[in-house]
């Protein structure tokens, strides 16, 4: 694949983590507090955090041990959050 | 879903396709970054195990958070972030004035950044808002400041990969300082799009 497609996947990245990001401020926008809304807002931060990573951070291309780290730390905070938010 | 996030798009130029060992920049700068994240992750870990205690403190002082500056702030992150990847792939295709451009826009991003979250802190003391206001002030100010203080360093290493990048410190085949610096900025990204949902919007 080309440099030129690189850029163009990086300014899709780019594009969808603008899109989430204010569709998050929307639902706090809302004031419709619930569970259910904290959750998908949270999951909706850790699929960019993914992002970040994948993509900006180029971890993707990154094969063992420091492919994991920053995935790893992000799936752990899902479990403490969700633990903590939920009753 | 988080392994979709890249390898729906495992794909790139060939230098940046090839599979490596190591991460890239320097390993130095990935044990900073992994030990910075283990201390946001704590912030954020102890913040969500308090707030269980205190649900109507935290929602209730939520509500008084500038959220539309929180807003722009995450919009100007990523920005900066964006802007630091495109520096990083025309370096990679020896466009060094193209890289000096975005380098700029990454670095006036982060000052936005810096300006709208300067303007947040200064309404706060205007209020009389300090740490020691409530559990909810404590932690999001302690929080906040914490990574304003990770956005100003970020700002400084921008300031001398820019002048690095003008001088033609970087070239096609070695531009790993310019990676470590862009590794270090994008983990500031990363923590705070956490830390927008979780302190703003939660």
């Amino acid at each position: 694949m080309s440099t030129k497609n690189q850029t163009t996947l990086t300014t899709l990245s780019y594009a969808v983590l603008i899109g989430l990001t204010v569709a998050t401020y929307q639902i706090g926008e809302t004031q419709a507090h619930s569970l259910d809304i904290s959750l998908l807002v949270f999951a909706i931060a850790i699929f960019k955090g993914g992002m970040i990573s994948e993509q900006f951070m180029q971890l993707r291309f990154v094969k063992g041990i420091w492919r994991w780290p920053i995935l790893i730390w992000l799936i752990l905070l899902s479990i403490v959050i969700y633990t903590a938010f939920t009753p | 879903m988080l392994y979709a996030t890249g390898f729906f798009f495992n794909i790139g130029n060939e230098k940046l396709t090839k599979v490596m060992k190591y991460p890239p920049g320097d390993l130095a700068i990935w044990i900073f970054i992994m030990a910075e994240l283990l201390v946001f992750g704590l912030f954020f870990a102890s913040y969500a195990v308090t707030r269980i205690d205190n649900i109507e403190l935290f929602e209730f002082y939520q509500q008084s958070l500038d959220r539309r500056a929180a807003l722009w702030n995450t919009l100007a992150l990523i920005s900066s972030s964006y802007f630091v990847v495109q520096a990083v792939l025309a370096i990679n295709r020896a466009r060094q004035q193209q890289a000096f451009i975005f380098m700029l826009l990454a670095l006036l991003m982060g000052l936005v950044f810096m300006a709208i979250k300067t303007q947040e802190f200064a309404h706060h003391i205007d209020q009389g808002i300090t740490l020691s206001t409530n559990t909810f002030y404590m932690f999001y100010l302690s929080m906040a400041f914490f990574h304003y203080l990770h956005v100003a360093l970020g700002l400084i290493v921008l300031a001398v990969l820019a002048n690095n990048i003008r001088k033609g410190c970087y070239s096609q085949h070695d531009y790993n300082g310019l990676e470590s610096g862009a590794s270090y900025w994008h983990m500031v990204d990363l923590v705070w799009i956490i830390l927008f949902p979780l302190v703003y919007v939660m």
